[in-house]
């Protein structure tokens, strides 16, 4: 059943908001933590039957809003007022929110349920999952695999059927990276479009938090609900860029010949099987719509890697200054996992005074040099098409290299450096193992985004 | 806890130099615009009884209506 099926379901009294979050309870009672031990969720919200109950009566009334009795899993680094916001950290451990993040206003405001607190890389510092706290999130799909990061458990809970809709954050991929091995979709919107107040920072020029469905409307309609302008987040802004306009001519019939642009010798940079699995939707997609192909240089991802983390390492050290343990939970450096620690003591060493203009700058520049080719593709080419991530993810517990680590995302990184939006949606499988493929426009354009993306899934 | 701060450290230090390398080519002349601003919108949230509740229940030292912050062992 698809997102709008379920939604029209319970809109028309056919299905109650109390037996979706009861159906998903008990599906979350008998393989979260028993059965499957996707280890998803780290709380429920104790009150999301009593919540249900309220959007029943809403729905009797014909008040309810747009995610009426829909169940939303939240990653813990989003706050929710009254529930664990961990990060998945001992260090925060028994911090609860005191206040709702924007997005969660707004989500309540549309009687979205809250069905619980997600699992994610500790402090959203990982591709895998495998950094938090309290033990791994398994792959819903391939249960002796990682399920990538950091919004693990957001997207695992997508992925397992514990929920109908997630929130995460994506600050160099970790929404798309999961998504992908998970075989669900996952949003990154464009930088400005969603409000970060609440989100518990990595790297703020360049965190947004985004979406996940298990189908392309789910997200786009949870997406449509917490986006715009926050006066708590001076980044928002007002677009009044109507990308539709881009696929449509005034009559609204279809544009002339859309061009995709993909990566010359994306190959090189990824597994072969999942190279060919792009490969072939690409040439179907444009088969079936009369799409021109066109390639381009490669230099964006060239980069991709060495200009995100200098950046991550430095704005990370800087947000995490307040994890002193005076105001809240215990000292970071004295309560953080190993690749916390990474980034705290590196970003503090590349960041003093002795080394201005060396890592931090540098790395600016980087930036500023990726979006300005990224512009220049995009005159080119109408969206970019290229895999989410370049390998199939790894087994629990096997051991891989930091550097082999930090490429999971190399391939996702360019559009948060860009400010761009960008998206993952299923695209096959390897084996039993699901492979994304991801879909970049210029910034503001989700609607040409999320048309095209329909597209990509009815093929 | 991580033990090893030091090797932590040093081996942070050294991706950084790795990468940093890579970023060798890039053209120092490219204009960086000015960020923009945030606003702190400090005390806002003052105003919210749940707020201040789960705040002072979040503090590890409580006085009065306040957060102890230092321990004043400098006394």
């Amino acid at each position: 059943m698809t997102t709008l099926e379920k939604l029209k379901l319970i809109r028309g009294g056919k299905l109650s908001a109390e037996e979706n979050i009861k159906s998903f309870l008990k599906e979350i009672e008998k393989n979260d933590q028993k059965g499957k031990k996707i280890n998803a969720f780290l709380m429920l919200n104790p009150k999301a039957i009593e919540e249900a109950r309220e959007v029943d009566k809403k729905i009797k009334n014909r008040e309810a809003g747009k995610l009426a009795g829909l169940a939303i899993a939240v990653k813990s680094n989003i706050c929710v007022q009254g529930l664990k916001a961990s990060c998945a950290s001992k260090t925060l451990e028994h911090y609860r929110a005191s206040f709702n993040a924007s997005v969660i206003e707004k989500i309540k405001e549309e009687d979205g349920i809250i069905i619980g607190m997600a699992n994610m890389d500790e402090f959203a510092c990982g591709s895998s999952g495998e950094t938090s706290a309290f033990s791994v999130t398994k792959n819903p799909q391939a249960l002796e695999l990682v399920p990538g990061g950091s919004s693990s458990g957001s997207v695992a809970a997508v992925s397992a059927g514990f929920c109908d809709l997630a929130l995460g954050s994506d600050t160099g991929g970790s929404i798309r990276n999961p998504a992908s091995h998970c075989g669900v979709v996952g949003v990154k919107p464009s930088y400005g479009l969603v409000s970060r107040y609440g989100l518990i920072d990595l790297a703020m020029s360049l965190d947004q938090i985004g979406t996940i469905a298990g189908d392309v409307e789910g997200a786009k309609l949870l997406l449509d609900v917490i986006k715009g302008r926050d006066d708590k987040d001076a980044v928002t802004l007002v677009s009044d860029n109507n990308s539709k306009d881009k696929l449509k001519d005034k009559a609204g019939n279809e544009k002339g010949v859309l061009t995709i642009g993909i990566i010359k010798g994306i190959d090189k940079y990824c597994t072969k099987e999942i190279s060919k699995l792009i490969d072939d939707k690409i040439k179907k997609l444009a088969k079936e719509y009369r799409l021109e192909i066109k390639e381009i240089s490669p230099k964006i991802i060239d980069l991709a890697v060495q200009t995100y983390y200098p950046l991550v390492y430095v704005e990370f050290f800087s947000g995490t200054r307040k994890f002193d343990g005076r105001r809240f939970g215990r000292k970071i450096e004295d309560a953080c996992g190993k690749e916390v620690l990474r980034r705290i003591l590196g970003g503090g060493e590349i960041s003093k005074e002795e080394y201005h203009g060396t890592y931090y700058r540098k790395a600016l520049m980087a930036k500023q040099f990726i979006k300005k080719e990224l512009e220049k593709d995009f005159e080119k080419v109408d969206f970019i098409i290229l895999p989410s991530v370049p390998r199939l993810p790894h087994r629990l517990n096997s051991k891989i290299s930091v550097e082999e680590m930090y490429n999971y995302d190399m391939f996702t990184i360019p559009a948060n450096l860009a400010g761009i939006c960008a998206m993952s949606l299923p695209c096959g499988k390897v084996g039993n193992v699901p492979v994304g493929i991801q879909l970049m426009c210029s910034a503001f354009e989700e609607e040409k985004m999320f048309d095209i993306a329909e597209k990509l899934e009815r093929l | 806890m991580v033990e090893n701060i030091e090797e932590t450290r040093k081996e942070a230090k050294k991706i950084m130099d790795s990468f940093v390398k890579a970023l060798g080519k890039i053209d120092e002349k490219l204009d960086i615009p000015a960020g923009e601003l945030r606003d702190e919108l400090v005390g806002k949230e003052r105003e919210n009884e749940t707020f201040r509740k789960i705040f002072f229940e979040n503090a590890p030292e409580v006085r009065d209506d306040s957060i102890v912050a230092e321990k004043g062992k400098w006394k």
